[in-house]
């Protein structure tokens, strides 16, 4: 899996975690972005199942470069 | 074939989720409630046909794998070595899995045609036929699984749809508390079995069925020891499902449920799985003469147990309750003396006449506005005439009387029994003595509801008349209810007014018939070769497959001399007539149960005994329940003040030590520095203060001797 | 230090459950936060880096930077928003947790130490391979370091993992930070970061300490049978909701650790499905008692009764959730607890017995809960009015319950996604495990297994 996946999906929250602590002041902007900036960090890692498929071809682990 | 068996099992789980869904909806008008029947009959009925189909088909055992299910990896087999201890989620088809097939679909069939008649008039219909249609998908994986695995989670799943059908009418306590106990003990009986499913993997490196029996018979004497062990822990989880000592106190306070429920889940079907998986086993049974034992014992001993609460209980429900813990008794004491297909026989009649029973039952209880008594029952042949004759032949076939169903299998149970090479005509004997004792009280269930007059309208204050928890005698106040009211005690009020028994409508009677056809002709495929059948009987030979050969021997049908044979048989059904005549004596020929009242009053104390059920509930309860409660507590107030009491203990020490430690440190040790500091100024200012003496003699000396000090340095460190 | 990111499906499993569990504590909080909620989303967020972070992280430096990274959040989390007594709650979480991360970290440096030049005062020779941090390289390393070393760092892990798990008896920060958080914190906490600890026994403990995890295995498989029947018990007896579900985590976690320390393909693979199963059964039960708690502010069960009548989709859902809790098949509960227990029962079928009681117990607290909340008479009249669930929250239940039968009709794809990694795993702590010969096939019989031809 390359370097971008595993990178995306853990600072993805970071990011929005900053951007929400200062660009966003409404209550309604805040929730709407926290779950946006969740479910980034959620849906980004799907595809990577596909390296862990049914004949079990990713055999240990796999690196950042 | 292989979608047509799946389909058997999918149809009533889709009935079951798309009455789900819908029961979530708002009050069911009545033509809604339309659509709940068909969905729930409709798929019911459609596996019922496809099971006659494959039945009719069947050619030759066969098993099919759907996908894998739990890749769960590879193990150590005892004797070193490697197994996948994977399960796949199979199905099987064989003589044993078509007959219980047949027996789940058709009787539940007609039990769900019987349900739209006598839950008419309750809330919750939709919620209640999606139960229904959960537990049919549940006790079909059960039956045709082709694993242990497959087979504990139909186990486990009827186990839940019992649970959630007992507790149907959640809002009365004493249904809910009858739902929970019976999942909890089931649950206690589901460790065992689980254990059991370990040992298997453990010996066999595969739970499955094909695999498991293949090793085992050829190879008996390497697995006899672990056998076992595995038998009586699989045997456990079959006393906790079939309720047998000392399983079974939740049975007759499942009878909470509606009675429907009884018959489908707490009779003909649910609590006959622990037979069929004794009797799926027989290979790893028949490799451990003590497991057939224990089980042969424990049959006989609950059968006769059941029967005797069973003479002395007032709710009709209750008395066919006990009596199913007895016929199960019976089933399993079959299985412990190796008549296996005399115990699938039976367990097959027993479903025709005691959901016969039941729903007979069933149809008094409605006919007669929700009463349970039977002491209020009586002179019902004249309002309920197809009740009545249908529930008489029932009665007859659980007696055992000749032609009739429960006749043949008993019969072969028993002689099964005398030929048992320990203790055989012992077990024989309480094998009859129960068959007494069961023809007694049914026919004094029987002459109390029907014969004499009735005795309902008479009673005041109709609440219960059971002297036990909380009444539950009536199914609660949710009877003749309108469509989606909730309120009650609008209009019907069939407490206050004395409206006479009336016979019910033609979905429940036209079940009875049925049932009662069957509960005659059904037993005669097993016809004896004592009376001109042959031998094996055509059911015999139809199981036989099953029955695998260990190391070679062929499996032998118990075969006794003719003479022996009728014998026995005689000696049996004398004693049931003799039953018959005493229940005769006491509840028709005297209405006024002089007799029997006399008795209990002599014997008040056996009596007493008998009608509390030999206190065996008070006594788990004082000793098990409250015992862990107890010891909860304990180890509760353990976990707060003594481990949590460290926790906090190395704060407030902690605290303790820094707080008072640091004001220690820092009055002794950083003040006493700056202190320390002052002072060293002074003291070396007070030593050098004595120089200034005054007197210049000193200082000339002090300076000749300074140049002295510094020439001789000079000259001795001069290089 | 290097910056050494990488996954395999153990970690990915996780990653996803993380991910997950954490869109649905996001969205539970929209109508339980109502102040300061820009601090509050902020730091639920920070707290999923580090939770990520942790999965992905194969520098030991790294590993322990998001772990403690971890903290922080979720000690603001407790004592902001949480209930009466938060400040306790979330001072007692941080600073026992804090205390095994130290002892951790000095197992760190002491395998970082080894690595290389050695630990002079205690005559301990290094390898020489160089200081690295890198927690590939200590797997191949592993089996070289002497014992009574081994031994010592398996301590100071041990203490780091244990009591996050938590394990018996370091649990008992658990049922105060679960009962003083806010709903979103308990679903984390009890999804998540509990993980943590069974994550860095597999990951670090296992394959690194090989010859340790032995010699420590039967303190570890009793601690964690006591954790099992004592959890249990412990639970039965609560009167609150919430404390009733963490002590019950308690249970649960012990099975987790009781299949990880059967060292067996079975026993590993149940351990991280039943994490997975956990977070999400457990997360579930949480955001189901934090529902009621939105709507009549008590989480005492006495309080309750009969709420089956007047919620019946709340009393639907309430019901699978306890019901994979309890390990019901065709849930997915039943997929983790039977893998463990069939790992386990290849060990030993005494351990196996044990535990089987907790299976047990774990029915009877949970009927005992669910029959004293939504059976019985409606009768606190608080209680009559109370609303069924709203679209928000029956999306959120529906997702987990799709998720719980999901995982338990069809987890085959869970398994092929751990199933080269816990080998590897086994291979390292018990080399020999996988060199024996296989079962030989049984003999045709009379009865034919063949698939008919339609």
């Amino acid at each position: 899996m390359d370097i971008g996946i595993l990178n995306v999906v853990t600072y993805v929250p970071l990011l929005g975690a900053l951007w929400i602590l200062f660009f966003f002041d409404d209550p309604k902007n805040i929730r709407y972005g926290a779950t946006f900036f969740a479910a980034g960090a959620s849906i980004r890692p799907l595809p990577a199942m596909r390296f862990f498929n049914s004949d079990g071809r990713a055999t240990g682990f796999r690196r950042s470069a | 074939m292989n979608s047509i068996l799946l389909l058997i099992a999918l149809l009533p789980l889709f009935g079951a989720l798309v009455n789900g869904v819908r029961a979530f909806a708002k009050p069911l008008q009545p033509k809604n409630r339309a659509v709940t029947n068909f969905l729930a009959i409709a798929s019911t009925g459609l596996s019922a046909v496809f099971a006659a189909w494959v039945a009719i088909s069947y050619q030759q055992p066969w098993e099919h794998s759907y996908f894998t299910w739990i890749p769960a990896g590879i193990g150590h087999v005892t004797g070193g070595f490697l197994s996948n201890f994977g399960t796949d989620f199979a199905l099987r088809i064989d003589p044993l899995s078509i007959t219980m097939m047949l027996v789940v679909t058709w009787i539940g069939f007609l039990i769900h045609v019987y349900a739209t008649g006598y839950m008419a008039h309750e809330t919750g219909y939709t919620r209640f036929f999606t139960y229904l249609n959960l537990f049919m998908f549940m006790m079909l994986l059960l039956v045709l699984g082709a694993n242990y695995i497959v087979m504990f989670v139909g186990w486990e799943g009827v186990g839940l749809c019992s649970y959630l059908l007992i507790g149907f009418y959640y809002e009365k306590n004493f249904a809910a508390d009858a739902g929970k106990k019976a999942f909890i003990v089931n649950r206690i009986g589901d460790f065992g079995f689980i254990l059991g499913i370990f040992l298997i993997f453990n010996t066999f490196g595969t739970a499955s069925y094909g695999r498991v029996f293949a090793l085992a018979s050829a190879n008996p004497l390497h697995y006899s020891g672990v056998a076992t062990a595995i038998c009586l822990l699989l045997f456990v989880g079959a006393c906790g499902k079939s309720a047998q000592l000392p399983l079974y106190v939740w049975l007759p306070d499942a009878m909470a449920g509606p009675t429907p429920v009884s018959a489908l889940i707490h009779a003909a079907t649910m609590v006959t799985a622990g037979v069929y998986m004794v009797v799926r086993s027989n290979v790893l049974f028949r490799l451990s003469p003590v497991a057939m034992m224990v089980v042969a014992l424990v049959g006989a001993a609950t059968a006769i147990f059941a029967a005797t609460i069973g003479l002395a209980q007032n709710d009709i429900k209750k008395v066919l309750a006990y009596s199913t813990v007895s016929q199960l008794g019976y089933m399993f004491l079959g299985a412990g003396v190796g008549a296996f297909t005399a115990a699938i026989f039976h367990l097959m009649t027993h479903a025709f006449f005691k959901a016969c029973l039941f729903l007979g039952a069933g149809s008094v209880i409605h006919g007669c506005g929700g009463e349970q008594d039977l002491r209020k029952m009586g002179g019902l042949r004249k309002y309920m005439p197809q009740t009545r004759w249908t529930m008489l032949v029932a009665c007859l076939a659980i007696a055992g009387i000749p032609m009739f169903a429960g006749f043949y299998s008993k019969d072969e149970i028993l002689s099964g029994a005398w030929g048992f090479p320990k203790f055989g005509p012992a077990i024989w004997f309480v094998g009859a003595a129960g068959a007494g004792l069961t023809a007694f009280y049914m026919f004094r269930l029987y002459f109390m509801t029907f014969s004499g007059s009735y005795r309902g309208a008479r009673v005041e204050g109709i609440e219960t008349s059971e002297p036990e928890h909380g009444g539950h005698s009536l199914i609660p106040d949710r009877t003749h209810l309108d469509e989606g009211d909730v309120d009650l005690d609008k209009g019907h009020g069939h407490h206050a007014d004395v409206h006479a028994p009336h016979e019910s409508p033609l979905a429940m009677t036209g079940v009875l018939m049925i049932l009662a056809v069957l509960s005659i002709f059904g037993g005669w495929i097993g016809w004896p070769a004592a009376l001109g059948g042959s031998l094996p009987t055509p059911f015999q030979r139809w199981l036989e497959p099953v029955l695998l050969p260990l190391g070679g021997h062929e499996f032998h049908f118990h075969e006794a001399s003719i003479g022996l044979e009728i014998a026995l048989m005689a000696t049996s059904v004398t004693i049931a007539v003799i039953g018959i005549f005493i229940a005769f004596r006491f509840y028709k020929r005297d209405e006024t149960f002089s007799i029997p009242n006399r008795l209990a009053t002599r014997f008040a104390p056996i009596h007493g005994l008998l009608t509390n059920k030999y206190y065996v509930d008070e006594f788990y309860n004082a000793t098990f329940v409250r015992g862990t409660v107890v010891f909860s507590r304990a180890l509760s107030w353990f976990d707060a003040n003594i481990i949590d009491g460290l926790v906090n203990l190395t704060r407030h020490v902690t605290v303790f030590l820094l707080g008072y430690g640091s004001s220690l440190f820092d009055q002794f040790i950083v003040d006493g520095a700056v202190n320390g500091l002052a002072y060293s100024a002074g003291a070396s200012s007070r030593m050098f203060r004595k120089m200034q003496t005054g007197f210049v003699q000193n200082y000339a000396l002090v300076m000749g001797g300074g140049i002295v000090l510094i020439a001789a340095v000079y000259l001795f460190l001069k290089p | 230090m290097k910056y050494d990111f990488g996954i395999d499906g153990i970690a990915l499993l996780l990653i996803l459950l993380t991910t997950f569990m954490g869109l649905i504590a996001i969205w539970s909080s929209f109508s339980a936060i109502d102040h300061r909620q820009k601090e509050y989303y902020v730091l639920l967020l920070l707290l999923q880096t580090g939770m990520i972070g942790t999965f992905c992280a194969l520098d030991f430096f790294l590993f322990y930077v998001f772990w403690e990274v971890m903290l922080v959040p979720m000690y603001f989390i407790i004592g902001i928003w949480g209930g009466p007594r938060k400040l306790y709650a979330a001072i007692k979480f941080f600073l026992y947790t804090l205390a095994g991360s130290v002892l951790m970290l000095l197992s760190i440096l002491a395998l970082y130490f080894f690595n290389d030049g050695g630990i002079p005062f205690l005559h301990i020779i290094g390898l020489g391979n160089g200081y690295t941090f890198s927690m590939l390289q200590y797997h191949n390393i592993g089996h070289l370091i002497p014992v009574g070393l081994q031994m010592w760092i398996f301590a100071g892990f041990f203490f780091g993992f244990a009591i996050k798990v938590p394990m018996f008896p370091f649990h008992t920060w658990l049922p105060d930070a679960h009962t003083e958080a806010p709903t979103a914190g308990s679903i984390i906490l009890a999804a998540v970061l509990l993980k943590m600890g069974t994550y860095g026994f597999v990951r670090v403990a296992l394959p690194m300490l090989p010859q340790a995890t032995k010699k420590w295995l039967p303190f570890i498989i009793g601690l964690s049978i006591i954790g099992i029947i004592y959890g249990a018990l412990v639970t039965l007896v609560q009167k609150d909701m919430k404390k009733l579900i963490a002590y019950s985590s308690v249970s649960h976690l012990g099975f987790v650790m009781l299949g990880m320390f059967a060292l067996n393909p079975m026993g590993i693979k149940g351990s991280v499905i039943q994490m997975i199963n956990h977070g999400i059964s457990t997360g579930a039960l949480f955001l189901l008692v934090g529902i009621i708690y939105e709507r009549r502010h008590s989480r005492m069960i006495a309080d309750y009764g009969g709420l089956a009548k007047q919620m019946p989709m709340y009393a639907t859902i309430f019901l699978i959730a306890a019901l994979s809790s309890m390990g019901l098949p065709a849930l997915n509960g039943f997929i983790g607890e039977f893998t463990i227990l069939l790992g386990v029962a290849n060990r030993s079928i005494w351990w196996a017995a044990s535990a089987g009681l907790g299976i047990v117990l774990g029915a009877a607290y949970l009927l005992w809960l669910y029959q004293r909340v939504f059976w019985g008479p409606l009768d606190n009249p608080a209680n009559q009015k109370v609303r069924d669930l709203n679209r928000r929250e029956l999306a959120l239940g529906v997702a987990l319950v799709a998720c719980m039968v999901w995982i338990g009709i069809y987890p085959k794809p869970l398994f092929d996604m751990i199933d080269k990694p816990v080998d590897y795993i086994v291979r390292k702590v018990d080399p020999g495990y996988f060199d024996l010969q296989q079962m030989p096939v049984p003999p045709p019989t009379t009865v034919a297994t063949v698939e008919a031809t339609k």
